[in-house]
């Protein structure tokens, strides 16, 4: 068995990958991480999706510990304001649109009545984007019968110390880190494998398998192997960030169990609530909005005081032609990068890890284990890709030149094809992708304003008495929930409080 | 905000495909009006059904115990392979799962270090399903995880003519019309293609909104009037005849299908409660029908059992199952031998597909194409689930086994069995019928273990291992010998 594995790299994707590495292989594999102190790692606020406590659990990570360590909140949503239109506001919450009635989704059933007074908004019967609304939260088990229990729910922490614990955890069973800059990577002169690193101290590493987790310098994929980037720009256009930090007002300032996306003129900005302090950035593409401009856009939307100083980071939306080549696999932001609007970066690196695991290769390193990693790489970021592309598309906002493009662009067939089926009978195409179901697509679909112009015909078989009956039932209970749970902050403060920070730049430290 | 919805419905065909077609959609849509018309013309035989079902009665709101008691129905545990990649040997692919879970690795590699270390042991052994078919036991499966009962999964055996009845009469009942007459004429709608109307026998014109095809290999609207083309599978599906018979039997019921290898072409042997249908599969380059009735019969007694008769098998899908206002189900849409289940049981799920997806009058291309993108690439996945029983048959002296062996395989294939057999990995695409478990289980038994199992593996110790084993085999083992005969069990429960 392969018993050297050498990730080179730090920051959220190398440290998970360790993590999750040590957990799995055998004692006797030996799992060094490089990486250096002096090579800032990308990681600002994260927002993330359920799946990341599948993640954790596996770990055996305590939940309070890891929560107070990280600064993290918890996440039910992302509140996506003037996507469709200006002025339009809706939540993509990690919960169900009511119970199915005879075997058909509830949705089906809403779009029937909505014209019904009686019959409120769809999010009225949805448990999570309730509780969103009045920034209320309690962590339940996941209860399919209940509908007070029908949901999921995230973390928003701060990357870069989550990597940070996750070294501690790390290192605690074993991995060693090494300090240091890789300046030289040495192969196999017939084979093309990666023998050895080499690290500007003259250190030399040997391993079987590397893992690539350098970021966007893509150390192993692209300057050793030379495995291109498929471009998704023209998908995908924004290409710049700025990121800044911002405190609360006070201890009392509702932290919202939710990630905020505002669509601005040429992309939109995030805001993520962690226990202590917001991550707020603005995403935009520089063709449309100058970097400049695209500061000044940020600091005017954000509502707390900035605690450090504006970064700008640049990227190129798109995919590593393989992420798997040789005896490397490239795992985080050398695979590639989307763009945050939907929180899938820590998703597609817990994807990576867990098909790595699934699939972990021999020394012999056949090529059928390494197509079908990259396969299923694939289908996983094109899926991603296809998800994210559906809120810039579908909108009809035409107050810019960038959302003109957007609105206008030619869009993959797989994307126009689950639109066209959502369009003309209110169904979800199928596809086997764990990162978005059903209820994820329906919910962006009618969040950006798609009205589907049938609905399925056997809502027609049920009374609609008996229809309204149960949905008002729905609505009641959903309300009743959603009013009975304490909120956010309450739920933090008893449950995961962290040590509060002191801000460096706040009026009151500065004196 | 709704177009047009689809008020009827004319299904051509009578059979047990148009019957089943019809009840489905009479039970979620009773609005729509109905006509099944033309000749019964599917032959009746045994089917060999998977779990799946289940869900399809509850839809239907059948209930097993009433449907078993009016129809002689019995238990399904596993499928039983005899002789069948080589003479002598035989394994049993049960319904249920084997050995115990883990988060990470699939049961089977634990078996692989076992089978290296030198155990013998039929991967089977671990499967309570298969113990208990083995033994011809059984009994219903248990909800509570904590219980081994927990781990038998089943399905039924059903004798078509009278699951068909059971359908006409407890779920279709007057929900539809039917007209025994046969087609003549179809007129289409010169803008769209669409199908408006057909005439029968007697001159009855017959309008609807959706036409559905259940006519069989005739497929008399959607090849005949649509121009739907087939996709054809027969190089690596070559087996185009099916005989069968039906054998009057006593004593024990078998709670498995059997399929046995013979020289040319094999037997399915499905078991009814004091019958059993038998199927000799083959070529009729290599046999000729004179021939292959005497293979048949080899062996049994004068009068004990029926005239066989003969079904053409043309294996291959439709390049499109549904068409403008014309969809296709049964061997009209896809015609295959898939060894553990009946080509019925693809025709439950993919009618359940087409109401989930149930279009209104203008049938829109986004609803056709999901449907058709779906139900072909479940297909694809059934056609590389049988070819991988081929790809271990190891006779020499069949034309037709000599002949395949010469085909390319589909790539899908090529892919899944590459990556099993060197460490028991499992490629995952979207719809497979048969899950990653059933898969490896069919590796396994047919003698293709991987090179190695998963490296994780490594560090168990091997002597732990063994002990385990022993533990489970003991386990199923107790737990088989407390169970009720399968015959006595019927008799209790169809009381």
């Amino acid at each position: 068995m392969i018993k050297n594995i050498v990730i080179v790299g730090g920051g959220t994707a190398g440290w998970m990958t360790a993590a999750a590495l040590s957990r799995h292989l055998p004692e006797q594999c030996n799992v060094r991480l490089i990486e250096s102190d002096q090579i800032a790692t990308v990681g600002v606020g994260e927002a993330t999706i359920p799946v990341i406590r599948t993640f954790n659990a596996g770990l055996g990570i305590d939940e309070q510990e890891f929560m107070r360590e990280t600064n993290a909140s918890f996440k039910l949503a992302i509140r996506f304001q003037n996507w469709g239109e200006i002025g339009e506001d809706y939540y993509h919450a990690f919960g169900y649109y009511g119970f199915p009635i005879n075997d058909v989704s509830f949705h089906h059933y809403w779009m029937k009545m909505q014209q019904d007074p009686d019959i409120g908004g769809i999010h009225e019967y949805n448990m999570p984007y309730m509780a969103c609304v009045d920034d209320k939260f309690e962590h339940k088990q996941f209860d399919n019968e209940s509908i007070g229990s029908r949901y999921f729910y995230a973390y928003q922490f701060d990357a870069t110390l989550y990597a940070r614990y996750l070294r501690k955890w790390s290192e605690a069973k074993g991995v060693t880190r090494i300090e240091g800059k890789v300046t030289e990577v040495t192969q196999n002169n017939e084979t093309g494998f990666v023998e050895s690193v080499t690290l500007e101290s003259g250190e030399c590493i040997e391993g079987e398998l590397f893992i690539d987790c350098s970021g966007f310098r893509a150390l192993l994929l692209e300057k050793t192997h030379k495995i291109g980037y498929k471009d998704w720009s023209h998908w995908l256009p924004v290409n710049r960030a700025w990121a800044v930090s911002t405190a609360y007002e006070n201890e009392d300032t509702p932290i919202p169990p939710y990630t905020r996306a505002r669509a601005l003129t040429a992309g939109w900005q995030w805001r993520i609530p962690l226990q202590n302090r917001t991550g707020d950035g603005n995403v935009f593409c520089d063709q449309y909005l100058s970097e400049d401009k695209a500061l000044d856009q940020l600091l005017e939307n954000i509502e707390g005081e900035p605690i450090n100083e504006p970064r700008l980071l640049k990227f190129t939306t798109g995919k590593r032609e393989k992420l798997w080549h040789k005896n490397c696999v490239g795992v985080g932001l050398s695979g590639g990068f989307l763009e945050p609007l939907e929180s899938t970066s820590i998703a597609l690196i817990q994807a990576a890890i867990l098909l790595l695991i699934r699939n972990f290769p021999s020394k012999d390193f056949a090529p059928a284990t390494e197509n079908e990693f990259n396969r299923r790489m694939d289908i996983k970021y094109e899926e991603s890709r296809n998800f994210i592309m559906l809120h810039y598309h579908m909108t009809r906002r035409n107050d810019s030149e960038f959302w003109n493009y957007c609105r206008t662009m030619k869009i993959p067939d797989e994307l126009q094809h689950r639109i066209d089926v959502f369009r003309h009978s209110g169904h979800t195409a199928h596809k086997n992708s764990d990162l978005f179901i059903e209820h994820n697509w329906l919910q962006v679909m009618l969040g950006q304003g798609i009205k589907p112009d049938s609905y399925d015909p056997r809502v027609d078989v049920v009374d609609p008495q008996e229809v309204k009956r149960l949905m008002a039932q729905m609505r009641t209970d959903v309300a009743k929930a959603a009013k009975a749970m304490p909120t956010h902050n309450e739920t933090l403060a008893r449950y995961c409080a962290g040590e509060l920070i002191s801000n460096p730049l706040s009026k009151s430290s500065k004196q | 905000m709704k177009n047009q919805e689809i008020n009827s419905i004319v299904i051509v065909g009578r059979g047990i495909t148009a019957v089943t077609v019809a009840s489905a959609i009479a039970k979620s849509m009773p609005q729509i009006k109905i006509t099944l018309i033309g000749a019964d013309d599917e032959q009746s035989a045994a089917l060999s059904m998977l779990p799946q079902i289940h869900e399809f009665h509850r839809l239907l709101g059948i209930d097993e115990k009433a449907l078993m008691q009016a129809t002689q129905a019995t238990f399904k545990l596993a499928t039983i392979y005899q002789d069948w990649n080589k003479p002598g040997h035989s394994y049993t692919q049960p319904l249920g799962p084997h050995g115990a879970a883990t988060e990470f690795v699939g049961f089977h590699h634990f078996a692989t270090k076992m089978h290296q270390s030198g155990d013998n042991t039929a991967y089977s052994e671990y499967a309570l399903s298969a113990v208990a078919a083995e033994n011809n036991r059984f009994m219903h499966p248990q909800s509570d995880p904590n219980s081994i009962f927990s781990t038998m999964a089943y399905s039924l055996h059903i004798d078509a003519t009278a699951y068909k009845q059971y359908l006409l009469n407890h779920v279709l009942q007057d929900k539809a019309h039917f007209k025994t007459e046969n087609i003549v004429d179809v007129s289409l709608d010169e803008n769209n293609g669409f199908i408006n109307s057909v005439t029968l026998e007697k001159g009855e014109n017959l309008k609807a909104d959706l036409f559905i095809d259940c006519s069989g290999n005739a497929a008399s609207l959607i090849e005949k009037v649509m121009g739907v083309g087939r996709e054809d599978w027969s190089c690596w599906l070559p087996a185009n005849r099916v005989l069968s018979t039906t054998i009057k039997s006593k004593g024990e019921v078998m709670p498995y299908t059997q399929v046995a290898g013979k020289t040319k072409g094999w037997f399915r042997h499905v078991p009814l409660l004091n019958t059993i249908v038998r199927e000799f599969v083959y070529n009729s380059d290599e046999v000729s029908l004179a021939e292959a009735k005497n293979i048949i019969t080899t062996g049994l007694s004068p009068n004990t059992f029926s005239e066989p008769s003969l079904r053409e098998l043309h294996s291959g899908q439709r390049q499109q199952h549904w068409s403008k206002n014309c969809i296709a189900f049964g061997s009209a849409a896809a015609d295959f031998e898939a060894l553990e289940m009946s080509n019925l049981q693809w025709v439950q799920v993919a009618v359940q597909r087409f109401i989930n997806l149930f279009p209104d009058q203008s049938c829109h291309p986004a609803l056709v194409n999901e449907y058709n993108r779906l139900t072909q690439l479940e297909l694809d996945n059934i056609r590389d689930y049988n070819l991988l029983h081929y790809l271990s048959v190891t006779k020499q002296e069949s034309m037709m086994w000599n002949q395949w062996r010469q085909q390319p395989l589909p790539d899908s294939l090529k892919h899944k069995t590459a990556l099993f057999s060197i460490h028991g990995q499992s490629a995952s695409y979207e719809l497979e019928t048969f899950l990653e478990g059933s898969r490896a289980s069919t590796f396994l038994g047919l003698g293709m273990w991987p090179d190695k199992y998963d490296p994780f593996l490594d560090s168990f110790d091997i002597e732990d291992l063994k002990q385990r084993f022993d533990y489970m085999r003991a386990a199923i083992r107790d737990t088989v010998i407390k169970m009720p005969s399968h015959r006595l069990y019927l008799e209790k429960y169809c009381e």
